[in-house]
């Protein structure tokens, strides 16, 4: 190769270009060995690293304006203090944690994930916090804020003041419940959003084009079989789904309006699948479904239709449902698959299913989304954490005309009459939708004040009402007003508690794969009703694996978690005998208490002995 | 395949690539790995120095002992025995850092995992040791708990456990202590052991221990558990709904000891008031499971239950518009 008329061997051109690449990573190497180790070649400063998952657009964005403001702080930049926020993506987080936290070179604050979280090891890892939540937020003061932010910063500074005295525990939505390890009955982690419950996404173009193409269905002189299936009659009882009334031809007219009954969702859906094979649109479906846990409709439908079996469920009154309680149930003949309200969730379920695309279980929740956005799908299920994903992703669509407006609006529910009125008389709570992205503080931490300190100034009303905004999340600070976009994610409080649901979890391996697989299959056509109800009793049933594998496998984990609690009641009580800590000698309370009531399993075999009480514990039962 | 027929394959990937080029660069990553050890040698931190040991210079147990005492406190059962076990076995029991060393150390054997029989039988050994050394002092009452707690249950398949012996280790604490914290502790264990026998005139033994045993004066957040643990029993095991409610508003009164399940256990008295005809505990209940945990997930429950109309509108309105 000839430069400038000279010869260069091609050799050259390899090491030259190894050599800079070598600079460059050395370099690199070198700038980040200095700024983080306990040395510093350029400054005195300390970073603190703040490890989170939250890569969906904006969240980023979002929380880097927060840290820009508090780097900013004057007292932050004298102590030489910058915080960092290190985004991981969700499929390797928790093995990047895991890694951190034994090799003792974890981020100063982390979103706990993975293997460490639970029991001794959040307790291992990550810093109790009971002792600093009950004292206020010095940033919910206005006065403190004011003078720390000062008024070149733009924020709006609209505190009150009456979050001035109260506990910082107090100051979030939840109460800091996400934050309380039950166990350890303590605080290891402070929420900086919250989650947002999953609401029903609408493309209003093809919400149009759907309810246009019913109208004209509706209107003609002979309407379609598809629609007139739909319709309850006399003659369709059983099958028809809502009334030909005018309050449905009404709504049919207002092409915007997002169905309002669960007659209306489904009869749009219906004339979207129709309009989408009228006009050859093979890959336009009504509903965007996939294998996303959110993303599928038929669960937010689950808890009302399946909780009228908890109170004859329960082993002991006034408690939730349990995974051996449900299945103990059903070989009880509590429920099963010929009670009316399961058979009808199925059919709920089937139906919606159908309105997903073909083979909707090997798509993921990127694909579902991808599908929505690009006008693929009318309908979407997703939560809040994913709202500004949706929003990003309509926006950013090339072709100025192929963006679409969007409503989001609750499930719908059944209006009376409508079919499934009689089970859907309540929606479910969502208390479990509140704090999210909660922090926890790496035990080793060097800067624990100043961790704290970021924790706090990150849920100071203003400054997490500003940051969740920028972020497209719904903050947690109390009284912190959301973005408007947002506001139809705020969890609702009233419903019936999750828990009292049928929905086996963390149950054996056979039992899961029996439940999960087999719904899976029958809600993708590949098996009808009668097939998997069969496969999933005989499971449940099933002399060895079944119900009494359960009853010994839980047994056995109620014994390991009463090893678990010794381990926690010693070391506590080793610190109220040292220190006399008043924090320690709650927990030591509080984990006896629960020790009392379940040790050993002793809760377990007092309802073996109620319930077959002629039968020695963890025997088969003799069949009656 | 020996090595040139490697460089020769790679050499045919390589394309223009000629062996004699490829040899030529080949030292580069050998010269540019010994230069980034050279770059940074000087930045990685030595390891601590260690000054040369003198054979006559005293053993320092304090520093090995505080850093066992430390990992033990970070749940790190394994790393506080390796610790603790030699320093521990080296001090003398006369030396003042014995008692909270042997402690720990028997702690750190106990709960480390996998458990193993014989580090258990030390724990036990070692145990007995400081009942006997700080015997009159919590730690010694303590460490007769532990001995209790070892016994009454198997830490693994082949541990049998023994709760009568266990239950004489709980009874002494209960005498030997008596009037102490370490008492209420010992009563709930000593409790607890009956009830797991199930038969009904075990638990009504342990009801009377709890009974005797609660001092509300000195140590109200201790009566408080036995109370809930009291109403527990009453209706769980004895089928008694009087005695269970009336503990119940007792317990209510003294304070739960975790209060994040506080609405948890307000929710499940009322429903056992409710069920056995006495709605008048059961409204009141509910009534401060409402006001005081508005967020509970029982809210919508309870206000049912209470005739309160719930917030129609959020449940079974057909449409809410943003």
């Amino acid at each position: 190769m000839k430069i400038a008329g000279k010869t260069i061997s091609p050799a050259w051109i390899s090491a030259v270009l190894l050599f800079i690449a070598y600079l460059f990573s050395t370099g690199r190497a070198l700038l980040i060995s200095c700024s983080t180790g306990d040395h510093s070649m350029f400054s005195d400063g300390r970073i603190i690293r703040v490890a989170h998952w939250q890569l969906e657009p904006g969240y980023r964005e979002g929380l880097q304006w927060a840290i820009d403001q508090y780097n900013q702080l004057p007292r932050v930049r004298e102590a030489g203090i910058t915080v960092e926020q290190i985004p991981v993506t969700e499929r390797v987080y928790p093995q990047f944690l895991n890694v951190h936290l034994i090799a003792g070179t974890a981020p100063d604050i982390a979103v706990a994930a993975g293997s460490f979280t639970g029991g001794a090891d959040a307790a291992r890892f990550f810093a109790a916090l009971g002792e600093f939540v009950n004292s206020p937020n010095p940033y919910n003061d206005p006065a403190t804020l004011a003078a720390a932010i000062g008024e070149e910063s733009g924020i709006a500074l609209d505190l009150d003041g009456s979050l001035s005295n109260t506990p910082w525990r107090s100051t979030f939505a939840d109460n800091l419940e996400t934050g309380f390890n039950s166990q350890l009955n303590d605080y290891y982690a402070i929420p900086v959003s919250t989650w947002g419950a999953v609401r029903i996404f609408y493309n209003l173009e093809l919400l149009a084009t759907g309810k246009r193409f019913a109208l004209e269905a509706a209107q003609s002189e002979s309407e379609p079989q598809w629609l007139r299936q739909l319709w309850q009659t006399p003659e369709n009882p059983a099958s028809g789904f809502l009334l030909r009334n005018q309050a449905n031809l009404s709504w049919l007219e207002n092409f915007r309006q997002p169905p309002e009954t669960l007659g209306q969702l489904i009869l749009f859906c219906e004339a979207l699948q129709a309009y989408a094979a009228a006009s050859g649109q093979s890959t336009l479906v009504p509903i965007s479904g996939s294998n996303y846990v959110s993303s599928d409709m038929t669960i937010i439908y689950r808890t009302p239709f399946l909780s009228g079996f908890h109170e004859d469920s329960v082993f002991f009154t006034g408690t939730g449902l349990n995974s051996l309680e449900i299945i103990d149930a059903f070989s009880r003949g509590i429920w099963n698959f010929e009670k009316p309200a399961v058979r009808e969730y199925f059919k709920l379920g089937q139906q919606l299913s159908s309105y997903y695309p073909t083979g909707f279980l090997g798509l993921d929740r990127e694909q579902a989304l991808r599908r929505f956005v690009l006008g693929q799908a009318a309908i979407m299920a997703a939560g809040g954490w994913d709202a500004s994903s949706v929003y990003a992703g309509v926006r950013s669509r090339d072709n100025p005309a192929d963006q679409f407006e969007v409503a989001v609006r609750k499930y719908p529910l059944p209006a009376p009459g409508e079919r499934w009125s009689e089970y859907l008389n309540a929606r479910t709570n969502e208390a479990t939708a509140s704090g999210g992205v909660s922090f926890s503080i790496y035990k080793q931490t060097k800067s624990l004040d100043w961790t704290l300190d970021f924790l706090k100034f990150l849920t100071a009303q203003p400054i997490n009402r500003r940051f969740n905004a920028e972020a497209g999340w719904l903050p947690v600070t109390s009284g912190a007003e959301p973005v408007e976009h947002m506001k139809p994610f705020v969890p609702m409080m009233e419903g019936i508690p999750e828990g009292w649901s049928l929905r086996p979890r963390y149950v054996t391996g056979a039992l899961s794969f029996a439940w999960t697989q087999n719904l899976k299959r029958f809600f993708s056509g590949k098996s009808n009703y009668d097939e998997m109800a069969q496969a999933i009793s005989d499971e449940f049933l099933h002399e060895l694996r079944g119900v009494f594998g359960l009853w010994q496998s839980e047994f056995q984990r109620a014994r390991d978690r009463s090893r678990a609690r010794d381990r926690f009641t010693s070391i506590e009580r080793l610190r109220v005998l040292r220190t006399g800590d008043e924090a320690a000698i709650d927990r030591e309370l509080s984990l006896m208490e629960a020790t009392l009531t379940s040790d050993e399993g002793v809760d377990l075999r007092n309802a073996w002995s109620r319930l077959y009480p002629d039968t020695p514990f963890l025997k088969p039962p003799v069949a009656k | 395949m020996p090595l040139r027929s490697y460089t020769q394959l790679a050499s045919s990937i390589l394309g223009h690539f000629r062996l004699a080029t490829l040899c030529r660069i080949l030292p580069c990553p050998i010269l540019l790995s010994g230069l980034s050890l050279g770059l940074f040698i000087p930045f990685t931190p030595l390891a601590a120095e260690v000054e040369p040991s003198s054979t006559e210079a005293p053993i320092n147990h304090e520093a090995p002992i505080s850093s066992g005492l430390q990992a033990l406190l970070n749940f790190d059962f394994s790393g506080a025995y390796s610790e603790l076990r030699e320093h521990h076995e080296n001090l003398s029991p006369s030396d003042p850092l014995w008692p909270e060393a042997a402690y720990a150390y028997a702690q750190a054997a106990w709960h480390r995992s996998p458990p193993n029989n014989n580090t258990i039988r030390r724990a036990r050994e070692v145990l007995e040791e400081v009942a006997i050394q700080a015997e009159g002092t919590p730690l010694g009452a303590a460490a007769l708990l532990d001995i209790g707690r070892i016994l009454e249950v198997a830490d693994n398949r082949d541990d049998q456990p023994d709760p009568e012996q266990a239950e004489r280790y709980y009874r002494r604490v209960l005498e030997e202590y008596a009037g102490s914290r370490m008492a209420q502790r010992a009563a709930l264990y000593l409790a607890q052991v009956k009830v797991q026998s199930l038969e009904e005139a075990r638990v009504r033994e342990a009801l009377n221990i709890l009974q005797q045993t609660e001092d509300v004066d000195r140590f109200p957040e201790w009566a408080a558990v036995m109370t809930y643990y009291a109403a527990h029993l009453s209706y769980f095991y004895l089928d008694d709904a009087d005695t269970a409610l009336a503990y119940f508003e007792r317990a209510r009164q003294l304070g739960f000891a975790n209060q994040a399940t506080a609405d948890r256990k307000l929710w499940q008295f009322a429903q056992i008031a409710r069920k056995t005809g006495r709605s008048n505990w059961a409204d009141k209940w509910l009534q401060q499971l409402l006001n005081e945990y508005p967020n509970s997930i029982y809210g919508w429950a309870a206000r049912q239950q209470l005739g309160a109309s719930p917030d129609s509108e959020t449940l079974t309105s057909a449409q809410d518009r943003p």
